[in-house]
């Protein structure tokens, strides 16, 4: 509970001020797009691509653990976006509201993929950079996340790549505040200890 | 995040979508999105609104309340007391033919005076010469 804790009552930072400011932005281009969207207005969809493709296929990937997957999931979530398209006006949040779709269509995936809960391999779930000093930290951190239960991967991917907090990861992936918080210190309180970094 | 956590992901980066998903997953968008019905006219955009429904709703039922408030006729007690008014003015100015007429013309059938005046005519009806 101690992680928990602390991430509850730790004051935001100036940069996380900043990353707000950018998410707000890209929520309020996302917005403008998701109301242009129209058969004759496909160009929206590019520009939807370009700002959210990315984010969507890391967690797919950190969810369903297969590269194959991931990209069919997207693929999916593009189409679903698609058929909703007269209703995505009202979307307020369309960032989360795209990542809860993923999310969705992950969850579908792996339950008709039922052997993909046991990865054989370490997927390349993150891109080590090989000219830090720590790239050997990374690599392991890297196979360390691949041995994480999908539920705790999507938790952290959410908290640390895309950068949403436990209320949004809790909104995204259907589950209470306090559950992705708890998923997340679980996971990160596994990681610490294979790594073997002081809390 | 503490600076532990952020110290478990150093040198992580996420990995992007692969080069060739965008122009597949955006040719299948696009087929999906052609199939979709075309944008809702105002219309349909405000009867999507539950809001504006629930207004609309409330509002026939007070135009049809207010219409069955009108139409319903006279209460009995009602029709006693513009018997009651009319034949105070009938017994005030007994002599007025056109008095007599307007309270027969006026009055409701119910209230027996529109056959109680029948003789009573409208004085100033021209009536043509034979």
């Amino acid at each position: 509970m101690e992680l928990v804790s602390e991430e509850i009552v730790m004051p935001r930072e100036t940069t996380r001020k900043g990353q707000e400011t950018a998410a707000a932005r890209r929520d309020g281009e996302l917005r403008e797009l998701f109301d242009e969207l129209a058969p004759d207005r496909l160009e929206a969809l590019d520009r939807i691509w370009d700002l959210a493709a990315d984010d969507l296929y890391g967690l797919a990937l950190w969810r369903t653990g297969s590269a194959a997957d991931a990209e069919d999931v997207v693929q999916e979530v593009f189409v679903r976006l698609a058929r909703a398209a007269p209703k995505l006006a009202r979307v307020r949040k369309p960032f989360a509201y795209m990542l809860s779709m993923t999310h969705r269509a992950a969850v579908d995936t792996l339950r008709g993929n039922r052997r993909r809960e046991e990865l054989a391999a370490a997927p390349a779930l993150a891109i080590v950079d090989p000219e830090l000093e720590q790239s050997a930290d990374a690599a392991k951190a890297s196979a360390l996340l691949a041995e994480l239960p999908p539920g705790q991967r999507e938790v952290v991917y959410l908290r640390h790549f895309a950068d949403l907090t436990f209320r949004e990861i809790g909104g995204a992936t259907g589950v209470g505040t306090f559950t992705a918080a708890s998923r997340y210190r679980l996971a990160i309180r596994r990681l610490r200890k294979q790594m073997g970094v002081e809390p | 995040m503490s600076r532990h956590d952020r110290k478990l992901f150093t040198g992580l980066r996420r990995p992007p979508a692969p080069e060739g998903l965008k122009a597949r997953a955006l040719r299948a968008a696009r087929a999906a999105l052609a199939e979709t019905s075309p944008r809702p006219g105002l219309a349909e955009r405000l009867w999507a609104s539950r809001r504006l429904r629930l207004a609309w709703a409330v509002a026939v039922v007070l135009l049809v309340g207010v219409q069955l408030y009108l139409a319903v006729p006279p209460t009995p007690q009602a029709s006693a007391s513009v018997v009651t008014e009319r034949q105070e003015s009938l017994d005030l100015l007994p002599e007025d033919p056109e008095l007599m007429y307007l309270i027969r013309r006026y009055s409701p059938p119910a209230t027996g005076l529109s056959e109680q005046l029948r003789p009573y005519r409208d004085p100033f009806e021209v009536t043509p010469a034979t």
